[in-house]
């Protein structure tokens, strides 16, 4: 769709008018995607998030949510998807609308969530969710769906903040109601929910906020400190590592988290989360390969990776919450041989660079540097040389940036030099972010501004149900065509919530 | 891996073909990954994996028999890789614990999941797609480990293998499904076609009185499907599951292929059940689809050359020129929109006139068609020379996108960014040995086709072919170029083609 596109500039309606508390009225939907009886599951949620993906006029309620069932006559759509669930109630219906000309799929009905039992293998049914609910949504354009309808993108971009935000607060409420005691799991999706909420209770003061992302930090710290409970030398449960099943190795998750705690303790003047932090830093400093102060995991074998810059933010904390000049040259050490070859000439990032060849320029391998870079910041004296050349590095990132953002959407690529591949929004959510933290700490002017402005809007456009559609599943290494193909679909945790803490007053 | 291509493989592959078969593969490569089928043998998750590293070229370990091992042949430390089923745990876990000390790389999650893991689900394609993209990010883990992508020896020794060896294989691989299976066929499609014309290539090319009874008894299920939900149903209804959809009053392709390959198979045996069956089958497609202005719908898309065949083959058996008729409307409706300029094929062209991605069996579709329906039409016929005509530009085309490095076409033709895909290379090959036969092409794309058929050597496995796209709707250009891939059984064309390349 986007390679296909006439190059369009986004729409500068949305900055102009007054926001929408609902969608209805705004523009003409064409698809009636109805989600369960029972609400939205796994399966609605991405139909949705596909249709959004290709701009595509799906109906909404005054809450932007599916309907669960038709708010008017059938006849008034060009399409239908309905959940098998709905079959006893409306498959006249669908047969009379069909016969009228309206377009059904062949399977007639979108299988639930519930038809699909729990498996114990991570990703598993969700990539087979991404794919086969992608390929019954382009089943649909031969219903003649309109892609990038217009008045559908300005109805969503002037979605007010507001209710953005609601949506989130809404599920995060829900998710912790029914979650309490230390993290079961680490990882990225707890680094950007922390850094997300860390956010918002900083700039709007709003005591849910604050008392939201101090508890999910507590319980992150009584996870850790379960991990020395549990084994004095500090080995650390595969759970907590990502599905991580090799021994002597380690994932980024104890640097992700390390980073995170002694940032937040310093931030909340809370030693507990900084001594967990320290520790648990330490503990992957010690997992990993050290060799002339390069820190790396042990399975990359040498090999530079964007995602090392998660081992330099984590350094770099270290060396300012212990004072140990140790730290310091590790970060600087460790920063030299991920920069150097990972970054491109141009600024973007590969995601591995393995002796012989490099990998694509995946959207997530610019955006993790960038994100770890800007916290980096944080811990440095703003005068040393690593800051400096982080300052330098971040600057030539958002340079690059500019000429590969989507000239419809806003957002960036799934390769991000590729414009044929998907769109990709959880890249496009960590780069406003830390865009507005850079911003913040004075290293970036305005220049990026109207860049990062389209592109915040683009993920309204892509927001549905508190998380982001057009995001891509896990990623391993790979070959180029492994990066192209990578399935994308609707996730709950990204940094857009974050992005939205500091725009919620001028919405 | 496509895009540094060099000509060292080209020259590999044309050198394999000229070097003497070999019954093993044991020696003549240097395999890097031990990969280990489980203990009772391969499974899905198996077989998808191995089709993985086939397409990346990765070296793994085989067997004599050209299968994953499914115990270690030597010491692990002589490998770079080891892959292990979840249920070897027990028995390897310690090995692989001093392999991973020594240097050697283990994925994270360190071993696979066996297919048993994985609940059956009923929604079409759903587990195969999880399947297809989990597999596929753990073979990529693996590649972090220096692995030697294309690696010229053991493509070279792919290569090599006898293709008797592989019909062998297919053979078993084809007993082994119909020993399960008897009675009407349990549904129509696309596979059972690709199966039904491949067992009779083999056993018009073979004489093996095994491929005459099994591809005669394959037909005489399918009569009976049609006898039993068309000839026999009472309204004219026909099960969801053999149209592959489930709304009232509308049809798919299905009945149209069934039909077209009953008529031509009779047609040639001189079995006039199978002939009336097929009638049945290609007035059903009729029956269903919606007509307007003379024109069946959807407007434009490659795969409705299926009714063509149809109606061509209704015309041939039963005299009515209106047939003719609708086979000669058809085609125009298809090939003006959907055939490119330069000779591929749009999957589907939508009423504003946006095309589609050339999808690797948009083209292989109407290649296939035309080809089992030029012999319906009387070769003076205007529909015959237009249909001859379009399929030498096609395969005009397809010399300028052919895979340089690897023989196969890719799954958008055009795109050599996109993965490789074999059931079009397969198809296109197929069709070529048949267009020869017919005296519709002369020997120029000889040489491309040769090297199509070294390409699937190097992706064939255990009876079916790896690097082969899942099912597909209709959609835009990054949904083709982002099709799932895997192993595939019988649902491809390659075994037909090992028929005439058997001596």
């Amino acid at each position: 769709m986007a390679s296909n596109s006439p190059l369009m500039a986004i729409d500068p309606r949305p900055s102009t008018i007054s926001p929408l508390d609902s969608p209805c009225g705004h523009y003409q939907p064409q698809l009636l995607l109805l989600a369960p009886e029972t609400g939205d599951d796994a399966h609605s949620r991405t139909l949705a998030a596909h249709f959004l993906e290709l701009g595509v006029p799906i109906e909404l309620t005054e809450d932007w949510l599916l309907p669960t069932q038709p708010p008017r006559d059938l006849n008034r759509y060009r399409a239908c998807l309905f959940p098998q669930s709905s079959k006893p109630r409306y498959d006249r219906d669908l047969d009379a609308f069909a016969r009228d000309g309206g377009f059904v799929c062949e399977y007639k009905y979108y299988a639930e969530e519930r038809q699909v039992p729990a498996l114990d293998i991570p990703f598993f049914h969700s990539f087979g969710r991404d794919v086969y609910c992608y390929t019954l949504v382009q089943d649909y354009l031969l219903g003649g769906l309109t892609l990038n309808d217009p008045d559908f993108l300005a109805t969503l971009r002037r979605r007010s903040h507001a209710s953005l935000l609601n949506l989130y607060r809404h599920l995060i409420a829900e998710s912790d109601a029914a979650q309490t005691g230390p993290l079961p799991n680490w990882g990225d999706r707890v680094y950007t929910r922390a850094c997300a909420d860390a956010v918002l209770a900083r700039l709007t003061g709003d005591p849910f906020w604050q008392r939201t992302s101090r508890r999910f930090l507590e319980r992150l710290r009584d996870s850790v400190e379960q991990v020395f409970v549990d084994s004095p030398q500090g080995n650390i449960n595969p759970r907590l590592m990502g599905g991580v099943q090799t021994k002597h190795t380690s994932s980024h998750n104890p640097a992700m988290m390390g980073a995170l705690l002694m940032r937040e303790g310093r931030r909340l003047q809370e030693p507990g989360f900084t001594r967990a932090g320290i520790e648990i830093g330490k503990t992957f400093v010690r997992m990993s390969r050290v060799e002339n102060d390069v820190v790396s995991q042990q399975r990359f074998r040498g090999c530079p990776v964007s995602e090392a810059m998660c081992g330099v933010d984590l350094l770099c904390w270290l060396a300012s919450a212990t004072g140990e000049v140790s730290y310091c040259k590790m970060a600087e050490a460790t920063f030299r041989r991920t920069v150097e070859p990972c970054q491109s000439e141009e600024g973007l990032w590969h995601h591995i660079v393995y002796p012989d060849r490099r990998a694509a320029f995946w959207s997530r391998a610019t955006h993790w540097p960038v994100l770890w870079g800007t916290h980096a910041l944080e811990a440095l004296p703003g005068d040393s040389s690593l800051a400096e050349q982080l300052r330098d590095r971040l600057q030539r990132t958002f340079a690059a940036l500019e000429r590969h953002q989507d000239p419809k959407r806003g957002l960036w690529h799934l390769v991000i030099n590729e414009p044929e591949t998907r769109l990709e929004s959880s890249a496009t959510a960590g780069l406003v972010y830390s865009h507005d933290r850079l911003r913040e700490l004075g290293v970036l002017d305005d220049r990026f501004v109207p860049m990062i402005e389209r592109a915040f809007e683009g993920l309204k456009t892509v927001y549905y149900g508190g998380g982001l559609g057009a995001s891509c599943r896990g990623t391993a290494f790979g070959v180029p065509e492994y990066y192209r193909t990578r399935p994308v679909g609707w996730y709950e945790h990204s940094l857009f919530p974050g992005a939205l803490a500091g725009r919620l007053r001028k919405a | 891996m496509n895009m540094q291509t060099t000509t060292k493989a080209v020259q590999a592959t044309s050198r394999s073909a000229s070097e003497v078969p070999i019954d093993s593969p044991r020696g003549h490569y240097q395999p890097q990954v031990l990969l280990l089928a489980p203990e009772t043998g391969d499974d899905a998750h198996s077989r998808s994996l191995a089709s993985h590293f086939l397409e990346l070229g990765v070296p793994i370990e085989l067997t004599d028999d050209w299968l994953l091992p499914s115990a270690p042949p030597r010491d692990l430390n002589q490998y770079r890789v080891c892959l292990f089923p979840q249920s070897s745990k027990p028995r390897y876990d310690r090995d692989l614990n001093a392999f991973a000390r020594d240097g050697g790389h283990l994925v994270q999650t360190k071993y696979y999941p066996d297919a048993a893991q994985v609940p059956s689900v009923d929604i079409s394609h759903f587990i195969a797609y999880g399947r297809d993209v989990y597999l596929y990010g753990l073979a990529q883990s693996c590649t972090e480990h220096g692995l030697t992508l294309n690696d010229p020896a053991f493509l070279a020794t792919l290569q090599r293998r006898p293709n008797t060896s592989m019909l062998a294989n297919y053979q078993r691989r084809v007993t082994e499904l119909d020993a399960v299976q008897t009675g009407p066929l349990p549904s129509w499609g696309d596979r059972v076609f690709t199966r039904a014309w491949t067992d009779i290539a083999l056993a018009r090319h073979t004489r093996d009185p095994f491929w005459d009874s099994t591809s005669r008894q394959y037909l005489e299920r399918l009569r009976e499907s049609i006898e039993q939900f068309i000839v026999r149903s009472p309204d004219g209804t026909i099960p969801s599951r053999y149209l592959g959809v489930n709304l009232a009053d509308t049809s798919s392709p299905n009945p149209a292929m069934m039909g077209m390959l009953l008529m031509q198979r009779g047609r040639q045996l001189g079995d006039s059940k199978l002939i009336e069956a097929g009638i049945q089958a290609g007035m059903a497609y009729e029956r269903l689809s919606r007509i307007e202005r003379g024109i069946f719908y959807p407007p434009s898309c490659s795969e409705k050359m299926w009714g063509v065949g149809a109606f061509a083959w209704l015309a041939a058996l039963t005299n009515e020129a209106a047939h003719l008729r609708s086979a000669e409307a058809m085609f125009r409706s298809v090939m003006a929109p959907c055939q490119h300029g330069e000779g591929l094929w749009a999957h589907s062209v939508t009423a504003d006139g946006r095309r589609s991605a050339l999808w690797s069996r948009g083209t292989q579709w109407p290649v296939l068609v035309m080809t089992h329906t030029l012999e319906a039409l009387p070769a003076d016929s205007p529909l015959a020379e237009q249909m001859r005509g379009c399929l030498e530009r096609t395969y005009a085309a397809l010399e300028r996108h052919q895979d340089r490095q690897r023989g196969l076409w890719h799954l958008v033709m055009n795109e050599p960014d996109t993965r490789l895909e074999s059931s079009a290379t397969a198809t296109l090959t197929y069709c070529h040995d048949r267009l020869r036969e017919l005296g519709v092409l002369d020997n120029r794309y000889t040489p491309m086709i040769e090297r199509a058929f070294q390409g699937l050597k190097t992706v064939y496995y255990a009876g079916g072919l790896g690097a082969t796209c899942r099912g597909t709707a209709f959609g835009t250009p990054e949904y083709y170029r982002t099709r799932p891939m895997g192993w595939y059984d019988s649902g491809t064309l390659f075994p037909a083609t090992l028929g005439p390349r058997l001596s």
